[in-house]
């Protein structure tokens, strides 16, 4: 693994297991950090979850990372990576910390 | 034969009007009256505009000795007061034979922020006048105190379809004998809690409303408006003018989202369509729809679909209209406001039309009475309108309403009243889930307390339900993702359509109704979503729980996870509420609106909802939930099913002079019993056994199931019942059931033939 590899994965830990543990919590989901896939749908046919869910996922990562989820960008709330990835877009170079 | 129902008195304030006649030149002109909002807590980034009503017009006042109440209760004495005036009746001379019904979606949530706010400043006073004031049901209470009303009085708190279905029920409890005249309407006070929890939901518009067109979504308002509804041969016999004509009532429930509307349309068009069959009217003869056109994209998509489902090819040709531009969306009041808008605009001849309207929005392709308002069609289709109403928790209504010119004694009567018999019963107490765990529990020597410390609370002990109930049951019907209060409402509207033998097959499930009493009305979600937005001075941190803020979400939640899409309504009656609920679904059946309906009630602890001290021989309070399966007489033959009992005479009173924590007078609580035994066409020498307050007037011994399993405020008195119905022999063969309440309500339900079929 390169060095550069190493450093994305290590940039992306914090924010996917601050996410799995604030969406287990907001949305009162039946289950514990380790089985949410990072790349599970998490609307709709995935975890099943609504259109009032995705607005409390876009809330809770406004509010933890300081980003603004336009309203028309369903994309982003696909999966715990897509939410990453979009987070670290977003902060591109500055320290990411819920 | 049921008596016709007639308005004779209407009542207004909004900010299109503070009386009849503003209120109907700022309709009929669609003039827009909504206002930037501007309040120092609300951030400066969330710009939007509210339709306020400012100063409000000098209300009747109450005692002195009365807390001082929320807005939406002063919104409602205005509203009241201008609507008794037009009809000129003297509800003081009426008695039991006049009743109240209020609609409204967020109450008195003024109030419950200051108390939140005090919790967290560790102030938090929790007497018997707090607890008044933050009552859902405080401002029926002030109405029936100012203006004298000593009927069957209740709040319905189906939030954004209350008003209509006030009208519908008020409506009904004529049609049922019940009363003669019913003062019923909506009432909402602006509120900012409600607004960020809107502002999350991504529902307000960017500017003015404009439904149907451009821009999406809504703003919100606040208001009331009150209808006195009168039995038409009452107002004929002496004198009185008539305005208008409630034609036929009829409600569903989405049972697919706790906030969005079904897009289908077919939830919305099934309230529509009952609506039609109860006033025994062809869909042709409508020739207006009230939209309830709230402006958000789902809503007027949704709605637009409704409309064509119900109406065909002829929709394209109906005039479709809004109000919500002009006066906002006023939530409780809506449909009231927007019903009296109708009747006011028939009068004068215009259409009344939407306002803010530009272009058409994609999926909006009716015709919405754009801009200005236009003639009223001249012809009889003219004189039949439906407003209809949408609302969170799924639950839709409509109502359908006729010009006075219809209401011309030659129109062909409704169906008789049916006979309502209870079917199952479904329970839930601190042992458990089911029959057994209750029986269990009632042969005990009391149950099992636990330590409870909610915040700002003094300490108490109390008879919580487990949070496992039953596994099979929590996988079965998806209680894990649910509050306790729903998981608990589902466990027992289950259980009861189990013990009644139902399948609940998705046809049958979408027949079954669901009447839900709330004692208080305070909720988990309440506790949670209220407290958060004060502590991060009103920034929304979360608003998955807003929509679960209203007290019709637990109701919501059982249709959903059982997909009931029958008649439905969720009530605020105080202390007893769950008898309450039965007694108004009996009303129901008795109406044909349904010939199955789930009624009872959920107790669950709540940070504000048990903080009183209990007056009451100080039993430890207690969780819990109850339905019973009230079942239309014939339907029940029909399949072959069991009656656990008929309702054979049913009677409400309210205790209207004196303070705002009296209980009736045993005088009152004794002749609401005889009244009630007088209708099931017996004396009291023949009564079997009793329950409640007016057993021991009445020479019974009532069993008192609050000593053995703790006070569940709504439950009690149909664990009560539940009780003498399960009974060991001889099985009595009339059963009273009483109840008397510090909301000064008082009432008693006969059940006659028992065991009669299969015991």
């Amino acid at each position: 693994m390169t060095p550069e590899n190493q450093q994305l994965i290590d940039a992306r830990k914090p924010i996917i297991d601050h996410l799995k543990v604030e969406l287990i919590k907001r949305l009162n989901l039946p289950l514990e950090p380790a089985d949410i896939h990072e790349d599970v749908a998490l609307l709709g046919s995935g975890l099943g979850l609504d259109s009032l869910d995705a607005l409390e996922i876009v809330l809770c990562v406004e509010n933890a990372f300081q980003v603004t989820i336009a309203d028309n960008n369903i994309a982003v709330l696909r999966s715990i990576n897509t939410l990453v990835d979009f987070v670290l877009e977003q902060k591109k170079g500055g320290v990411v910390t819920p | 034969m049921r008596p016709r129902v007639v308005v004779t008195g209407l009542g207004v304030v909004s900010s299109a009007g503070v009386d009849r006649q503003a209120f109907l030149e700022t309709v009929a002109a669609g003039r827009s009256c909504l206002t930037q909002v501007n309040d120092p807590r609300y951030q400066p980034s969330l710009r939007v505009m509210a339709g306020l009503v400012g100063k409000l017009p000098q209300v009747p006042g109450l005692p002195p000795d009365w807390p001082a109440l929320d807005r939406f209760v002063q919104l409602a004495l205005a509203a009241a007061d201008q609507a008794l005036r037009q009809a000129g009746v003297a509800p003081a001379g009426m008695g039991c034979r006049m009743g109240a019904v209020l609609g409204t979606c967020s109450g008195p949530t003024t109030l419950i922020e200051e108390f939140y706010q005090a919790a967290l400043d560790g102030k938090a006073e929790l007497s018997d006048g707090q607890a008044f004031r933050m009552s859902y049901g405080s401002a029926v209470r002030a109405l029936a105190r100012v203006f004298s009303i000593g009927g069957f009085t209740s709040t319905v708190t189906t939030a954004c379809s209350a008003g209509i279905t006030a009208i519908g029920t008020g409506a009904d409890l004529i049609r049922s004998g019940l009363c003669d005249a019913v003062l019923a309407g909506g009432a909402d006070a602006y509120n900012i809690s409600t607004q960020i929890g809107f502002d999350g939901l991504k529902a307000p518009s960017d500017g003015p409303s404009a439904p149907f067109s451009k821009p999406t979504g809504l703003c919100l308002g606040e208001g009331s408006a009150f209808f006195v509804l009168e039995r038409f041969d009452c107002v004929k016999q002496r004198g009185g003018s008539i305005l208008a004509e409630v034609l036929g009532f009829g409600t569903s429930n989405d049972a697919i989202h706790c906030s969005s509307p079904d897009a289908s349309g077919t939830g919305q068009s099934l309230a529509v369509v009952r609506s039609l069959e109860d006033a025994g009217l062809d869909r042709d003869r409508v020739g207006y729809v009230n939209a309830h056109g709230t402006g958000t994209l789902a809503n007027d998509k949704a709605e637009t679909k409704a409309i064509r489902r119900v109406f065909g090819d002829k929709a394209a040709r109906l005039p479709v209209s809004s109000q919500k531009a002009v006066f906002g969306h006023t939530l409780g009041a809506a449909g009231a406001l927007e019903a009296a808008a109708t009747v006011l605009c028939h009068e004068k001849g215009v259409l009344p039309p939407t306002a803010n309207f530009t272009e058409a929005r994609e999926g909006c392709d009716l015709d919405y009475v754009a801009k200005a308002g236009r003639p009223w069609p001249d012809d009889s289709r003219g004189h039949v309108w439906i407003k209809e109403s949408f609302a969170f928790g799924g639950h839709d209504a409509s109502l359908v309403l006729g010009a006075a010119q219809s209401a011309e004694p030659d129109r062909s009567s409704p169906l008789p009243l049916a006979r309502v018999c209870i079917a199952g019963i479904g329970l839930v107490t601190s042992a458990g889930a089911g029959r057994e765990a209750f029986l269990r529990l009632l042969s005990s020597s009391g149950p099992t307390l636990s330590e409870c410390a909610p915040p700002g609370h003094v300490p108490f002990r109390a008879a919580l339900v487990p949070d496992e109930l039953d596994p099979a049951l929590e996988r079965r019907l998806g209680l894990r993702r649910m509050d306790k209060a729903g998981a608990l409402g589902t466990v027992a509207a289950h259980l009861a359509l189990v013990d009644a033998g139902i399948v609940l097959r998705p046809d049958v499930a979408a027949g079954v109704g669901l009447y839900l009493g709330h004692s208080s009305a305070s909720n988990a979600a309440e506790a949670s979503f209220v407290p958060d937005l004060l502590r991060n001075g009103y920034v929304l941190q979360s608003v998955a729980e807003f929509p679960f803020v209203v007290p019709n979400a637990t109701a919501g939640t059982i249709c959903r996870s059982l997909g009931l899409r029958g008649h439905n309504a969720a009530f605020c009656f105080g202390d007893g509420a769950g008898l309450m609920s039965v007694l108004a679904g009996a009303v129901a059946i008795q109406n044909r609106h349904t010939s199955m309906l789930l009624a009872g009630a959920v107790d669950v602890l709540t940070q504000r909802g048990w903080g009183v001290p209990l007056p009451d021989g100080g039993q430890a309070p207690a969780e819990g939930a109850v339905f019973f399966l009230l079942e239309e007489e014939e339907h029940l033959r029909q399949r072959g099913g069991r009656s656990l009992g008929h309702i054979g005479g049913l009677a409400v009173a309210t205790h209207a002079g004196g303070s705002w924590s009296q209980r009736p007078a045993a005088d009152t609580v004794r002749s609401v019993a005889e009244l009630a035994l007088r209708q099931a066409g017996m004396d009291a020498a023949a009564l079997g056994a009793a329950c409640g307050p007016a057993a021991s007037l009445l020479g019974h011994v009532t069993l008192g199931v609050a000593s053995r399993m703790g006070l569940a405020q709504a439950c009690d008195p149909l664990f009560e019942l539940a009780s003498g119905l399960f009974a060991s022999s001889p099985f009595p063969r009339t059963l009273l059931g009483s109840l008397s309440t510090r909301q000064g309500l008082t009432a008693s339900v006969i059940l006659d033939s028992l065991f009669q079929e299969g015991s």
